[in-house]
């Protein structure tokens, strides 16, 4: 048991042994797991939200998936169940949980593998026509596993539906040239949920994210991209809004582990409550990561007295020769804006509500661009 | 009655006197402007007039169609038919031009009792009047302002002040920054505006602005007081020998 977390991995995993997953190299993670726990990195990764009460909810919720598919009965697509895996399939599951979910930051992805009672293999080799969307529709822990190749590109629309006590990991590998445009909107329901996004990019390869999100109970979402190969670039884009009563916990970690390779981030929140929001954007550029470039900039506005907002940029950088640019504020609206829209007669209550709107719509994009913003927008006022 | 009214108007900003009782009377129907040296006060009453927080009446009035201006916020001013042009118009990234306009002009006509326009109505007026500026119909649907061009923000100062009428437009140098072509566009819709009902107040360092839109009096600001007022033939000689004999 670790002293300071009070959890004890090998009393809280035995139960969970029941099930076959011949995918999972279970007492190797539990090893891993146990271990992380005692890391600053995790420490200092949830300072903000009690690390127990998420692992007390991953504990509580189903160890079945429950999320709703569409977009796997294209060309081009193979969708596979983790628990049917045979031969070259599962020898690419296993690879990609070992090469995607790397380093000792990701607890929490641990604890999710060995509570998963299933989970899915998707391999895209050729362009679909259609998004590929999956809706977390209930409560459960959901394992996906997703590679992408021979330069195709896909849009994955992920959004959750006012599911309780969900626990999500989607591990992803975009090959080589391939393009994954990745759509998450976690908007309903205010049960606890942790979500992990793990992107490892290849050469010349891309992701993108649009994000919108809202505050909940316990809400954390975690987006890892590594961009592994020459040329490889990430660009990701979220609005979010944290309510009375409200915790949103966001962590970005980009890692440029190879040359010439690009991200950009530009996320706006904004506490219209008594709640608490937490930005972590964290670059990391490794040796070797010549000509890295990557910019990040999170704007925050906190419209409410009693509004926590909490913003930490990180930049680690281990090579000369790289472009690297962050900047993080909490504000208000501005002044001088303000009195531009009362002097053409919008009262003042309209026009910082204006303003507000303007200001999240600034980063919300990508198909989902519609109901995410009205969402919001209601959620505003 | 006048349209507007202002006596023995004094101001500070930051605690630092900056108006120090500024008299002006402008009926309807007439154009007047206001030139003088830097610093002293053309702006600060141009924002004064429509209400910015940030300048203090320190002692005098402002009647605006009988009503006391001082005791009222920014956006009833506006309601009553003031309207500033402002220097620098601010961006609002993230609010289109086109949803920014059609808010302005609801609340405008909510308060004054009007019926509001159906979205065609509204699209086929906006479109009108930006024809008229030359201004590309692309730019309604960016954010306020996002990414003019100086003479960009001009002209769309003159398109928000053409869409809601106003009694007095206030135009604090609407003229800088303009080309001679954006000039002459740009006065052409103040132009437009000009009739027995509305009024003008412009504010502005350059003569050539008057050859444009021309004034029935030129007021001279200097030190925070009105120190000379005259037909357009100030402006001339303002143009000629500068401030100089004025404030010495």
């Amino acid at each position: 048991m670790s002293a300071k977390t009070g959890i004890d991995i090998q009393a809280l995993t035995a139960e969970w042994t029941g099930h076959t997953r011949p995918w999972l190299d279970e007492a190797a993670v539990r090893r891993r797991a146990t271990a992380s726990l005692v890391t600053p990195a995790t420490r200092e990764s949830w300072k903000y939200t009690p690390l127990a009460g998420m692992v007390d909810a991953l504990t509580q919720a189903p160890a079945t998936s429950q999320g709703a598919w569409s977009g796997l009965d294209q060309p081009g697509v193979r969708a596979l169940s983790l628990d049917t895996l045979q031969d070259g399939d599962l020898a690419l599951a296993q690879r990609l949980l070992a090469q995607c979910l790397d380093g000792d930051r990701h607890l929490l992805a641990d604890l999710a593998l060995l509570r998963a009672t299933g989970g899915w293999l998707v391999e895209v080799s050729e362009t679909p026509s259609r998004p590929i969307e999956l809706t977390h529709t209930a409560a459960g822990t959901t394992i996906v596993l997703l590679a992408l190749r021979n330069q195709s590109t896909v849009h994955f629309i992920e959004r959750q539906d006012a599911s309780p006590r969900s626990t999500q990991v989607v591990l992803a590998e975009v090959g080589q040239g391939s393009r994954l445009l990745h759509h998450r909107a976690a908007l309903t329901g205010d049960a606890a949920l942790w979500s992990l996004l793990q992107a490892r990019v290849l050469d010349q390869g891309e992701y993108s994210l649009d994000q919108q999100a809202q505050g909940g109970n316990r809400r954390r979402l975690e987006t890892h991209i590594t961009l592994a190969g020459r040329g490889a670039s990430a660009t990701l884009t979220g609005a979010y809004l944290v309510g009375a009563g409200q915790h949103l916990d966001q962590q970005v970690v980009i890692e440029h582990q190879a040359p010439d390779t690009t991200s950009r981030q530009k996320f706006h929140g904004i506490g219209c409550g008594k709640g608490r929001s937490i930005f972590s954007g964290r670059i990391h550029i490794h040796p070797h990561a010549s000509r890295s470039d990557a910019l990040l900039s999170n704007r925050n506005l906190a419209l409410h007295a009693d509004a926590e907002m909490n913003t930490k940029p990180e930049l680690e950088i281990y090579t000369d020769d790289v472009r690297c640019a962050h900047g993080a504020t909490v504000g208000q609206l501005s002044a001088d804006a303000l009195f531009f829209l009362t002097a053409r007669g919008l009262p003042e209550g309209a026009a910082r509500t204006l303003l507000a709107h303007g200001f999240l719509r600034e980063c919300i994009a990508g198909p989902l661009t519609d109901t995410s913003t009205a969402s919001l927008m209601a959620a505003l006022g | 009655m006048s349209l507007l009214e202002i006596e023995a108007l004094q101001v500070d900003v930051d605690g630092k006197r900056i108006l120090h009782g500024v008299d002006l009377r402008i009926e309807a129907g007439e154009v007047h402007a206001i030139m003088g040296p830097n610093g002293s006060g053309k702006s600060t009453l141009a924002n004064v007039l429509a209400g910015h927080p940030g300048y203090q009446i320190v002692d005098g009035s402002i009647r605006f169609l009988g009503e006391d201006l001082v005791a009222l916020p920014p956006h009833e001013r506006a309601h009553l038919g003031l309207f500033l042009a402002f220097q620098y118009p601010v961006e609002i990234p993230g609010v289109s031009n086109m949803e920014f306009l059609k808010a302005a002009v609801d609340h405008q006509r909510a308060a004054r009792g009007l019926e509001q326009l159906t979205a065609v109505a509204f699209m086929k007026q906006v479109r009108s009047i930006a024809e008229t500026l030359e201004l590309n119909p692309e730019f309604l649907k960016r954010g306020v302002n996002e990414g003019f061009s100086g003479g960009e923000k001009k002209r769309n100062e003159i398109l928000q002040m053409l869409l809601l009428e106003p009694k007095l437009a206030v135009l604090d140098e609407t003229d800088s920054g303009l080309d001679i072509d954006a000039l002459q566009v740009v006065s052409e819709g103040v132009n437009r505006l000009r009739g027995p009902e509305n009024a003008v107040l412009m504010i502005t360092h350059y003569q050539r602005l008057l050859n444009h839109i021309v004034p029935d009096q030129v007021h001279v600001l200097a030190g925070g007081r009105i120190v000379k007022t005259g037909g357009k033939e100030l402006a001339e000689t303002l143009e000629a020998q500068g401030y100089g004999w004025l404030t010495s």
